[in-house]
């Protein structure tokens, strides 16, 4: 029987067993008698023996059937459930995964499993003197290195794919959706906004009442469209909150620190895309905290505090934007070391250096080849992360704010758009172009007066609230040739870039209006500071300028 | 068409002439409208609507030799597999078919590769190695990328 029409299925099934499996373990090492979990490692493993089998994948349905034989021997209480127990099944579970991969890749699972089934099958726990002995203690939380990671339901797969939670049965509300199909409906909504505006410049020029109130439903109607389209695409954050405990079990393993992760706001939705791009940024997050927050044992005992650290991690929806915090309660960052640590490496100037407020100087780390990290780990340290880390979210409209108190620990706190593709964009004159602005990347627009404005230094700046802030000219940045302006106030919009306020002067504000961003692809990809382009009603193609890459 | 022959678009640069593969270019234009890309290197006329997607246009006479670019005459939209971008040429011949008769010289990605049609031998760009010239020149801050 032909089994390749059910390959993609197999895939997104084996994947959440997966998933599954690595929270259920990660959470059974601060529960290690609960019999509950432990049922549901053995039906993970058992199920995906059996899917396996059934789509004659047999290496994988072999090592699945070790990890099910393990897990008969914890739930019949051969020997209790152990660290060295949980290290043998997130092995198998990688090694699956990677299978799944090649399953993905070539249609193939033939990864080399001798060694691991081998080592499943010997098993001998600590208490008998066996292979957990090799292991650092008992998974017991008053031994070992413990990581809390309460693992609730959760939505996962290739798509919003739904499931009852508890008996594992589908529900038969709920269909599997390919993100393709999802991508190229998002795609023909954004086409239709921009219909959309087409027809409404031309009913605005005729004056024909009728045809402004058909506009004026299909403005409606497609608005409708695209806000149900795009609960389509919405995912849960626990669908990337859940692979957390597990990373941080590794890490905390890894770094010999003793770190519990309290995650919160798991039903919190955001849109797949956004979900995607977010993940190396929040994991690269994680990594730092325990590398560089928290503390080992023994320093957090000598500064009074308990010997195990917190990292929270909670999602929340705040108006139009999902903001995402990463805290610890670790050591802390300390400004005035950090501008010191940049002007040796000479990122910023001693004068910049006096300007900064403790907030500008914690986001100086997110400067490429920053870090103040004594040493370089194998885990995090080598001072590119935390630039891609903000590059990335700059990216999708987000941005990164930072936290910080010596002693107390950090926050690191995402704010995201809840979607992306369609966005909206403030017009401005800037000429000869046209350009626009994503609204959500202008602190404000100003209409300075000209006597506000001075020169310090080699620098023009203008006076807001007793604040001294750069004005620089569009028309510069964008290499246009300069004109100068007669009315009594400058047009501006003010900006972060590199985590300080700018005004940029523009000729006029023309209007705000949603359009659809078509990001650009070869070869104009490249150039910084574009975020790609939109098609107004008119026809007019404009470009969408990103402030914060401008300068770079 | 002999087995191993290959459709080209003629096309003319100025003086000169090439021949472009036609699975290489997905649609031909007349005329077009672009409208200024902010940053861009000179070489690039702007961007046009195609099909609803915002595309550059690269002026590839200034690309070779220096000129402003022009804002008229036709334009070549470039395979989706290969780029996203538009030619602007002078003007188009014909389509003929011809064989590739002499290539690979990866340090002349202009004219080292040549292909005879009928009695001639002309110059087919290898299009592949423009657009990564192209994004070097951009990934070094919007530099003039011209480098024939």
């Amino acid at each position: 029987m032909d089994m390749s029409q059910y390959k993609d299925l197999f895939i997104s099934e084996v994947r959440e067993h997966l998933q599954t499996l690595n929270d259920t373990i990660v959470a059974l090492e601060g529960e290690p008698g609960d019999h509950g979990k432990i049922d549901v490692l053995f039906r993970m493993a058992h199920s995906i023996k059996g899917m396996a089998a059934s789509m004659g994948y047999e290496k994988m349905a072999e090592l699945a059937h070790k990890m099910e034989d393990l897990m008969d021997k914890v739930r019949k209480e051969v020997f209790g459930f152990e660290t060295g127990i949980a290290d043998l099944l997130l092995e198998g579970s990688d090694l699956l995964a990677e299978m799944v991969r090649g399953v993905e890749e070539d249609g193939k699972a033939e990864q080399d499993i001798s060694g691991l089934v081998e080592k499943l099958a010997g098993f001998t726990p600590l208490s008998a003197g066996g292979e957990g002995e090799k292991q650092q203690g008992s998974a017991a939380p008053s031994h070992g290195r413990k990581v809390d990671g309460t693992v609730e339901g959760k939505t996962g797969g290739t798509a919003r794919a739904v499931r009852e939670q508890g008996d594992g049965e589908r529900s038969q509300k709920t269909v599997r959706v390919r993100t393709e199909v999802l991508d190229n409906l998002i795609n023909i909504t954004g086409e239709l906004v921009t219909s959309k505006n087409r027809l409404a410049n031309i009913s605005g020029k005729s004056g024909l009442r009728n045809l402004d109130m058909a506009v004026f439903d299909l403005s409606r109607q497609v608005r409708e469209l695209h806000d149900e389209i795009l609960k389509l695409r919405l995912m849960p954050f626990g669908a990337l909150a859940d692979r957390l405990p597990r990373t941080l079990r590794d890490l905390a393993k890894k770094s010999g620190k003793d770190v519990s992760l309290r995650v919160s706001g798991r039903e919190i939705e955001i849109d797949r895309g956004i979900l995607d791009e977010i993940s190396d940024p929040l994991l690269h997050l994680l990594r730092n905290a325990v590398d560089h927050g928290i503390e080992t044992p023994a320093e957090r005992l000598g500064r009074g505090k308990k010997p195990n650290g917190t990292i929270a991690v909670e999602a929340r929806k705040l108006k139009d934007r999902i903001i995402i915090s990463i805290a610890d309660d670790g050591r802390g960052m300390d400004p005035a070391g950090i501008i010191a640590a940049a002007l040796e490496k000479g990122l910023i100037s001693e004068e910049e250096g006096h300007r900064l407020s403790p907030r500008q100087a914690f986001l100086l780390t997110c400067l490429p080849g920053f870090s103040t990290a004594r040493e370089v780990t194998g885990i995090s340290g080598r001072g590119v992360g935390m630039d891609v880390v903000r590059s990335s979210l700059q990216s999708l409209g987000g941005n990164l704010s930072i936290e910080s108190e010596p002693g107390k620990g950090s926050q690191f706190t995402l704010s995201l758009p809840v979607t992306i593709s369609i966005i909206q964009v403030l017009l401005v004159g800037c000429t000869p172009l046209t350009v626009a602005f994503p609204v959500d990347k202008i602190l404000r627009t100003l209409d300075i007066k000209r006597e506000d404005v001075s020169v310090s230094g080699r620098r023009t700046v203008f006076e807001l609230g007793g604040e001294s802030i750069p004005l620089l000219s569009l028309q510069r940045l964008l290499g246009l040739p300069l004109s100068t302006g007669k009315g009594p106030g400058i047009p501006a919009v003010m900006v972060e870039i590199r985590g300080r306020k700018a005004g940029l002067v523009v000729d006029r504000f023309i209007g705000q209006q949603d359009v659809f961003v078509k990001q650009f692809g070869r070869p104009m990809n490249r150039m910084k500071g574009l975020m790609g382009g939109a098609v107004l009603g008119d026809g007019q193609i404009i470009c969408i300028i990103d402030p914060a890459e401008l300068l770079r | 068409m002999k087995a191993n022959q290959e459709r080209f678009l003629i096309a003319s640069v100025r003086e000169k002439r090439f021949a472009f593969p036609l699975k290489d270019i997905a649609e031909v234009m007349e005329t077009f409208l672009a409208y200024p890309i902010p940053k861009a290197p000179r070489e690039y006329v702007g961007v046009m609507n195609f099909h609803g997607a915002p595309v550059p246009v690269l002026d590839f006479d200034s690309f070779l030799n220096g000129c402003p670019a022009k804002g008229t005459g036709s334009v070549l939209m470039l395979d989706s597999r290969i780029c996203s971008l538009a030619l602007r040429i002078d003007g188009i011949e014909r389509i003929a078919s011809g064989e590739i008769i002499g290539g690979g010289n990866e340090s002349d990605w202009l004219s080292g590769t040549s292909v005879a049609i009928g009695q001639e031998s002309l110059p087919s760009p290898s299009l592949e190695r423009l657009v990564e010239l192209l994004e070097d020149a951009l990934r070094s801050s919007g530099r003039n990328a011209r480098k024939p």
